[in-house]
C-alpha cells in the first residue's frame, strides 16, 4: 500500500480518537494537539496494528511524534 | 523455539575451557565461615587486635 | 501502632505474617552475630556467604527448579533478567499493566517491546504471530496484577506463547507462599508451572524481609549469574537478610493452614465489602489482594483519611499507577489477621464510606 492508500486508511481509524474534532494534518502532534493519553495511545496503535498487520514497537512509537511520521513509519512497515 | 541464551554460547564455552584448565572459578567463591575481629587485653593492659580474617574451602 | 492510635495494617503485603515469626528472626540475629552486619562485596567477588547459597537451596527446593539466583530486590531481579535475556533483534511481548519493574527492564535492555491489552490473550497472540521469522520472543507476565487483584489466565496464554516459540516469563510476588497447592503461584495453580521458563519473586512481601530472586530450569541459566548487570554492579544482602529469607521459605513450605486461613480471610472481606455496597476489583476474590474503586481521587483521599481515623491503615492507588485512571484503596490481607478482626475492618469501611458518602 502506498503512502496516499496508507494514509487514507489511518484517517479513518484516527476519527473515533479524536474527539474535539481537532484538525489532523501531517505535523499534528499526538500528545500536544490531539491530547491523546497512555491509554488512548495503547488503543489507537492496537487498531493501526490490527487493521495495517503490522508491529509498531514501544521503541519505534518513541520516534513518532505526529500524524505524517506515523503515516510514514506505517508505509514503511509494510515493506 | 529461539533460544534466548544461545547469544551467551560463547562466553559459557570461554568459561568452560578455563574451568576445564583446573584454576578454582574467581567469580563462585563462598564465604564459609568468619573468625570475628576480637580484641584482648595483653600484659600491661595494652589492647591488641587482630583483624578480620575470611576462610573457604 | 501508627500516629499514636492502634492501626490495623491492611496494605502491607506482608501475606504469611512472617516479619515477626520467632524463628525467623532468631535465624537473623545469630546471621548478624555469626556473620556480620554487611558482605561489602558483589556476588561474584566477595559477597557470597553460605547464607546466600543456603537460600538459594532453599529456593530451589521450594519451586522444585533446578537453578536458583538471588538479587538484592525484587526490582532488580526483573530489571536484570528481563534487560539481560532479550537483547538487540529479541522482543518481548508484556501486558500493558506490567509493574514499573517489568517496563524498566524493557528500557534498560535493546529489545524491541511490544505491549498488548490486559489480560488479552488474543491481543498477545496476534502480536506474537507478527513478528519477524527468526527473531528471539519473551512473553513477560504476572501471576497476580497488584493493582486490582487480579489474576492471568496463566494456562492458556502459556500455551499460546509456546506454540508460538516464545520463552515465558511470570512474576508471582504477589502469589508465592500462598497461591497454588505448594504455594508457588498462579502457573502451579492453574498447572503449568513446568512451561515457565523463568519465575520471577520477591522476598518483601510473602517472605517478610527484602530481595528478589529467579528461579528456572534452563540448563544454561547460570551464565546470567556473570552478565546480568544488576546482579553483578550491587552488593549482595546482608548475612542477616539472606538467613531470614532462608528460614522464612523453609517455613511456607509447610504453611498450608496459614494459607487455607488466608483465602478465607479474602474470601469473608471480599464479601463482606461488597455486600456493603463497594465497588470492588474483581468479581471474585482471586488473590489476597481487595481492591475498593473509588469514584474519584478527593473523595478516595477523604475515604482513606477516614479509614485511618477509624485505625485501619490501607494503600491508596491513583494514576497513573493505576490502569485506566482508577483510584483504588487498596487492600491486602494478612494470614495473621484474626476472623475478628476482618469483621472489624468491614465495620470500619462501612462508617468510612458513610461518612465520606461512597455508600
Amino acid at each position: 500500500m502506498d503512502r496516499a492508500a496508507t494514509a487514507a486508511k489511518i484517517a479513518a481509524l484516527i476519527e473515533p480518537f479524536n474527539k474535539k474534532g481537532v484538525e489532523v494534518t501531517d505535523t499534528t502532534t499526538f500528545a500536544g494537539d490531539l491530547e491523546f493519553d497512555s491509554l488512548t495511545v495503547m488503543d489507537f496503535v492496537a487498531e493501526i496494528e490490527d487493521a495495517f498487520d503490522i508491529i509498531i514497537s514501544m521503541n519505534q512509537q518513541a520516534e513518532i511524534e505526529n500524524y505524517g511520521q506515523l503515516i510514514d513509519a506505517v508505509t514503511k512497515l509494510q515493506g | 523455539m529461539t533460544d534466548l541464551f544461545s547469544k551467551f554460547d560463547p562466553l559459557i564455552e570461554m568459561r568452560a575451557n578455563l574451568l576445564a584448565s583446573g584454576v578454582e572459578d574467581p567469580f563462585s567463591l563462598v564465604m564459609e565461615r568468619f573468625s570475628r575481629p576480637r580484641s584482648r587485653c595483653a600484659t600491661g593492659a595494652r589492647r591488641s587486635c587482630w583483624a578480620p580474617t575470611t576462610t573457604w574451602g | 501502632m501508627c500516629n499514636g492510635r492502634e492501626t490495623i495494617l491492611l496494605g502491607t503485603y506482608n501475606y504469611m505474617g512472617m516479619t515477626f515469626d520467632p524463628d525467623v528472626i532468631e535465624a537473623g540475629k545469630q546471621a548478624l552475630d555469626d556473620f556480620g552486619s554487611g558482605t561489602t562485596g558483589s556476588r561474584v567477588l566477595n559477597g557470597t556467604y553460605a547464607g546466600h547459597r543456603a537460600v538459594e537451596e532453599a529456593l530451589k527446593e521450594f519451586y522444585a527448579m533446578d537453578h536458583a539466583m538471588v538479587f538484592s530486590t525484587g526490582y532488580q531481579a526483573n530489571l536484570g533478567i528481563i534487560s539481560t535475556i532479550a537483547g538487540k533483534g529479541d522482543y518481548i511481548v508484556l501486558d500493558i499493566d506490567s509493574h514499573a519493574s517489568i517496563w524498566d527492564g524493557c528500557k534498560m535492555g535493546d529489545a524491541e517491546v511490544v505491549p498488548f491489552k490486559h489480560n488479552d490473550i488474543v491481543a498477545m497472540e496476534k502480536r506474537l504471530k507478527r513478528i519477524p521469522e527468526g527473531a528471539g520472543k519473551l512473553v513477560v507476565l504476572e501471576g497476580v496484577y497488584s493493582m486490582l487483584g487480579d489474576i492471568a489466565p496463566l494456562k492458556e496464554m502459556i500455551r499460546v506463547a509456546k506454540e508460538n516459540g516464545a520463552m515465558v516469563l511470570v512474576d508471582e510476588a504477589h502469589s508465592m507462599g500462598f497461591i497454588g497447592p505448594n504455594g508457588r503461584g498462579v502457573a502451579e495453580d492453574q498447572g503449568v508451572l513446568d512451561d515457565v521458563d523463568f519465575v520471577i519473586g520477591t522476598f518483601s512481601k510473602s517472605v517478610g524481609t527484602v530481595g528478589g530472586f529467579c528461579v528456572s530450569n534452563h540448563p544454561k541459566f547460570e551464565i546470567m549469574r556473570l552478565v546480568c548487570r544488576p546482579h553483578v554492579f550491587t552488593a549482595s544482602l546482608p548475612p542477616s537478610v539472606v538467613a531470614t529469607a532462608c528460614t522464612s521459605i523453609r517455613k511456607l513450605m509447610h504453611a498450608g493452614n496459614k494459607r487455607a486461613h488466608l483465602w478465607e480471610n479474602s474470601k469473608t472481606l471480599h464479601k463482606g465489602l461488597r455486600d456493603k455496597g463497594f465497588q470492588l476489583g474483581t468479581e471474585e476474590p482471586q488473590s489476597a489482594i481487595i481492591a475498593v474503586i473509588m469514584p474519584d481521587l478527593e473523595r478516595g483521599a477523604a475515604m482513606w483519611e477516614a479509614l485511618l481515623h477509624e485505625g485501619l491503615y490501607v494503600n491508596l492507588a491513583r494514576p497513573p499507577a493505576t490502569p485506566a485512571g482508577m483510584t483504588l484503596l487498596r487492600c491486602s490481607l494478612c494470614a495473621e489477621h484474626s476472623a475478628e478482626q476482618v469483621q472489624t475492618i468491614i465495620g470500619m469501611f462501612e462508617r468510612a464510606g458513610k461518612t465520606v458518602g461512597i455508600i
